[in-house]
């Protein structure tokens, strides 16, 4: 298989875009999308402070990198979910990451915001832990934000998290949560926020 | 050759060479849902694999580690 924009030796196969692609090739290609999907949905512009969440995963990571990349100003966010060795792991991961960059990264500890960490939360709520921490996940970004002065939250996700949001919707029949799996927001002006 | 399948991790021999699709389909995996590795080297579906080599099949995750509580 080859690069569709090299012909050499292809490393990863897109089918969605029916393409393959080099690892150079492929960074610019999704570098590229970002970019476009930015501008394509006016999510944010480069005088604007972006407070991006980030997991110390690939995906939360990869963003982060293509936004700095780009010019644009950034700082982490990591929400200490108080997970045990996982969230040790993750939050060195997170502090590798922006120290390799030169970059802030703000740390809110979820046991100190709620009272609780994630596995006690989920325990007093009887709600799935996927529920309960995206309860609060959620709120604490958004008052990161405003504390710091970061108008705009970025979250990286991927076709996965929207295939799997898709498929919840549909298996509990909320027809209103299928419409619109687009960006949206009100619309903006030039001196608007969209934290 | 041999390949390391994860979660749960296992490791297995596997003899002759095949394309890394027809790999996939005989340990019932499903192409799409993993990266194999080779070394420090993603394949793609028609690479031809076998003989000496040590593939890593690795699940393509989001949104935390497998067994997280």
């Amino acid at each position: 298989m080859k690069c569709r924009k090299c012909g050499g030796a292809a490393a990863l196969e897109l089918r969605r875009h029916n393409a393959a692609f080099c690892p150079p090739h492929f960074l610019e290609f999704f570098r590229k999308q970002v970019a476009e999907a930015v501008h394509r949905h006016q999510m944010f512009t480069r005088e604007e402070k972006i407070m991006v969440a980030v997991s110390g995963g690939k995906d939360s990571l990869a963003l982060w990198d293509v936004l700095i990349e780009d010019g644009y100003q950034t700082a982490g966010l990591y929400l200490d979910l108080g997970i045990f060795d996982y969230s040790k792991e993750s939050k060195a991961k997170c502090q590798a990451f922006a120290a390799s960059r030169g970059q802030t990264l703000h740390i809110e500890r979820v046991a100190e915001a709620v009272g609780a960490p994630i596995p006690v939360v989920q325990q007093a709520t009887r709600r799935p832990t996927c529920s309960a921490c995206g309860l609060s996940k959620r709120y604490l970004m958004n008052r990161a934000a405003l504390q710091h002065g970061y108008p705009v939250v970025a979250t990286g996700h991927n076709l996965d998290d929207e295939a799997a949001t898709l498929f919840g919707s549909v298996m509990h029949w909320r027809p209103t949560r299928c419409r619109g799996n687009r960006p949206r927001w009100p619309p903006r002006t030039r001196s608007s926020s969209a934290a | 050759m041999k390949v390391i399948l994860r979660n749960p991790r296992k490791e297995i021999e596997v003899d002759g060479k095949r394309r890394v699709k027809d790999l996939l389909v005989e340990l019932d995996i499903l192409p799409s849902t993993v990266l194999v590795i080779r070394g420090n080297e993603l394949l793609t579906g028609d690479t031809v694999v076998g003989g000496d080599d040590v593939l890593e099949v690795r699940p393509v995750m989001s949104g935390g580690r497998a067994g997280t509580p």
